[in-house]
């Protein structure tokens, strides 16, 4: 069962090569978590966002990197 | 769907057929038991629980925690000087206590050439447990064999199947915090000890994990525009001497610690809690696993409110110690109130 990756180890590694992206966000939360409402810091995460779907290595099944450019495109239409 | 009513009820009911399949119930009844207060899904505990032991080598992987709280509820045995015949370990996970038992004496006596472990305080130890998979784990390993130990698997978590006087000490460790009805349980332990023998326990309150509450609760805020609890509510330490009190326990004691762990991400964090059986169970919250957004934004906001120099996470789990005693013998009871002839403050004060 361990000798393949979990998909959540993939996206862990994936996030891990965010580290400026995330700190941009983590700052903008922080700076006043006492008034955080829906979508504060939307520009910033959508950012660290973008930084992990590019960096997330392509599972088997899924064709080629035009798609999932698509699918981010796809994505941000529908305000992920 | 079955309705149950009695007898007389039943003949009652027996009029010609107004238009109703089900017969109107007459008078009340008292629900079966007492209403309890329930904060958690046992079953989904349970369920995780045996998920936890499917896979050993993770688990054991994972053990770190409760093997640790384990030899601190042990050491405090060398405390009482005494043998103690028959012993229950209450929330056993996977027999943490009888390896913590098994290992080297923690303080040695200097006068004498050998140490004998702790368990030669201990002539038979009773490991009860809910989830078979878990307490079964280490059967085969080589500390099975250096105490009498037998494994219980309890079909509640919430109700001892055991006779009442019949423990010499009764022992538990990181299982308290997922009981629902904690001042029954403690009531049955009670209960199960013979008197002036002692209880001692540890388990997961107050601020534990408080900094995975926050960000999540900061990810989700942001994200979704809401929360739903994903660490569960804990008693605090000042609940808990009420709640031994209350319980019928003398002499208590009740002391705090913190053991801070330091992890590379939040991922490793939360797999670590998985594979400890340690996961979400709070019956409020949202099904299903938390979406990748969140998980995202919580990595970002822990690191960012709560992240170490060096760019590990630093996680808290605070270990709520308590040991009360049974009462009986010739137990020492503190003084009648208003009995005192010298007051503490003067002689505090000429010092």
């Amino acid at each position: 069962m361990q000798s393949k990756t979990r998909p959540i180890q993939k996206f862990a590694q994936a996030v891990s090569k965010c580290t400026t992206e995330a700190a941009v966000y983590g700052q903008c939360i922080v700076a006043d978590y006492n008034t955080v409402y829906k979508n504060k810091c939307a520009k910033e995460f959508m950012k660290l966002k973008d930084c992990y779907l590019v960096r997330l290595p392509e599972p088997l099944s899924v064709p080629t990197k035009p798609t999932l450019l698509m699918e981010q495109v796809a994505a941000k239409k529908r305000g992920w | 769907m079955r309705v149950n009513v009695t007898r007389a009820c039943r003949r009652h009911t027996l009029r010609p057929f107004t238009g109703t399949l089900f017969p109107r119930r007459t008078y009340a009844f008292e629900a079966p038991s007492g209403a309890v207060f329930k904060v958690f899904n046992s079953r989904a505990k349970w369920l995780q629980k045996e998920r936890s032991a499917a896979n050993p080598d993770l688990s054991r992987q994972a053990d770190y925690l409760k093997d640790e709280v384990a030899m601190r509820v042990c050491e405090r045995l060398l405390d009482i000087k005494r043998q103690f015949p028959r012993v229950l370990d209450l929330g056993a996970n996977s027999c943490n206590i009888a390896r913590a038992l098994t290992r080297e004496n923690p303080d040695p006596e200097p006068s004498t050439p050998t140490s004998p472990p702790l368990a030669t305080k201990i002539s038979e130890l009773i490991a009860a447990e809910s989830s078979s998979a878990l307490l079964y784990r280490d059967a085969d390993r080589p500390f099975n064999n250096e105490l009498n130990l037998t494994r219980h698997v309890l079909s509640d978590d919430e109700s001892l199947p055991f006779e009442p006087n019949s423990f010499d000490m009764v022992l538990s460790s990181l299982s308290l915090h997922w009981i629902n009805d904690l001042p029954g349980v403690l009531t049955q332990i009670n209960s199960v000890l013979k008197p002036d023998s002692p209880f001692i326990g540890a388990m997961l309150g107050g601020d534990t994990l408080f900094e995975l509450r926050t960000s999540l609760q900061l990810a989700e805020q942001e994200r979704r525009g809401g929360i739903s609890p994903h660490v569960s509510p804990l008693a605090d330490v000042r609940d808990v001497g009420g709640l031994l009190g209350k319980a019928g326990f003398q002499m208590l004691t009740v002391d705090v610690e913190d053991i801070v762990v330091d992890y590379p991400d939040t991922f490793a964090l939360m797999q670590d809690l998985q594979a400890m059986g340690e996961g979400n169970a709070v019956l409020g919250r949202e099904m299903g696993a938390i979406g990748r957004d969140i998980l995202l934004a919580n990595e970002a906001i822990y690191r960012a409110l709560h992240g170490n120099e060096d760019g590990s996470l630093p996680a808290t789990f605070r270990i709520i110690h308590m040991i009360g005693w049974k009462e009986g013998g010739n137990q020492p009871k503190p003084l009648k109130r208003g009995s005192g002839e010298v007051s503490l403050k003067d002689i505090l004060e000429q010092k």
